[in-house]
């Protein structure tokens, strides 16, 4: 199975007693992000990641050494899958893309993108999914953004909690949740939006535009390897203005931020 | 009492107000007033009340003497933030 994460290729080799239920369950949960090897893979770089699915203890014992991650359990695997491509893909694009904590959605018809950036808990994965019927969706965990502002989609599938009180989550498909998926096209940042979650906040999402030296220690916490970024502050501050500066949403539920990431799309003063 | 400034990853000041990312990793915004005392400190040490001196220059003088011992405290601040160094010798 061969995927892309942030423009990083990778080739996830599936071995183990369970390899063929692994692959299936890779292959229908990352299918957005999959590609076909083409004769320019050659030349281009490939993270090779080996994933063993295997039940018996005293053989995954034995391959675990030569493995990136290994599991008795398929759900066990999928659930780490993820945040593995994740930190292999940023570490890669570290010295070239600034990269955000953030849900990223953009308009379907002009390619303009928002990235809400947050912490953990404030609701991305519920985000991408309540916005992204309409708006396309580029990412519920890591926005990358290039210095010409292009948004790099990350096609990853999105981590659900199956039942209350279950730490393992199911990875599934964006596609089979109906979710509106990216064109071979760029989709270029036009607004930065720092998520305030306030459980008791009622009505539409409030959205306040906030000075940029405000912004910088939420918006330095929110994004990947800073120090590897020249001046980090300075740089942030930079891309913060030309995207009309950063705008903090509140809100309690995901469908709330649904009119106000509308208005940002649609270039209305807030 | 002495202070000099400790090494910092980036400052950024936007209307009389920095943003300071320290070299543990931190970034902290700091007041009007702590941007001022931030702005004339260096490598070098300089005795604390040259520090009150400009300030009171900046945002007059609180009365009572209190310009040094607030002055001091507003450098202690900013020595636990690790933005600067204190030398109480």
């Amino acid at each position: 199975m061969r995927l892309e994460a942030l423009e990083v290729r990778f080739e996830v080799l599936c071995t183990g007693s369970g390899a063929a239920e692994l692959a299936s369950a890779v292959a229908a949960a990352w299918d957005w992000a999959a590609f076909e090897p083409s004769s320019d893979d050659r030349n281009g770089t490939l993270q090779r990641l080996t994933v063993v699915l295997e039940e018996d203890p005293d053989e995954l014992a034995r391959s675990a050494g030569s493995s990136d991650l290994f599991a008795r359990d398929l759900p066990t695997l999928m659930d780490r899958l993820s945040p593995m491509v994740t930190r292999v893909a940023v570490t890669e694009r570290r010295r070239d893309l600034v990269m955000f904590h953030a849900c990223a959605v953009a308009d379907p018809e002009t390619g303009d993108a928002v990235v809400l950036y947050g912490p953990s808990g404030t609701g991305k994965t519920t985000m991408a999914r309540t916005l992204c019927t309409d708006l396309v969706y580029l990412s519920d965990e890591t926005a990358g953004v290039t210095p010409d502002l292009r948004v790099v989609p990350y096609l990853k599938p999105l981590s659900i909690i199956l039942t209350g009180g279950d730490d393992l989550k199911e990875q599934v498909s964006p596609g089979r949740l109906g979710l509106v998926r990216p064109l071979d096209r760029p989709y270029r940042l036009i607004g930065l939006v720092q998520l305030a979650r306030d459980p008791g906040h009622h009505g539409d999402a409030t959205l306040e535009s906030l000075a940029t030296v405000d912004a910088l220690p939420e918006l330095v916490a929110q994004t990947s390897y800073t120090r590897e970024l020249d001046r980090p502050l300075h740089h942030l501050a930079d891309l913060a203005h030309r995207v009309g500066g950063v705008q903090r949403a509140t809100y309690a539920e995901a469908e709330q931020l649904r009119p106000v990431v509308r208005a940002i799309l649609d270039g209305a003063p807030t | 009492m002495r202070v000099r400034r400790l090494e910092v990853v980036d400052e950024y000041v936007e209307d009389g107000r920095a943003a300071i990312y320290t070299t543990p990793g931190m970034v902290v915004l700091l007041s009007e007033l702590a941007t001022s005392a931030w702005s004339v400190l260096g490598e070098d040490w300089v005795p604390t009340t040259e520090i009150a001196t400009h300030l009171v220059a900046e945002f007059g003088d609180p009365g009572d003497g209190a310009a040094d011992r607030l002055t001091e405290e507003a450098l202690q601040s900013l020595a636990t933030m690790s933005l600067v160094e204190l030398d109480e010798g």
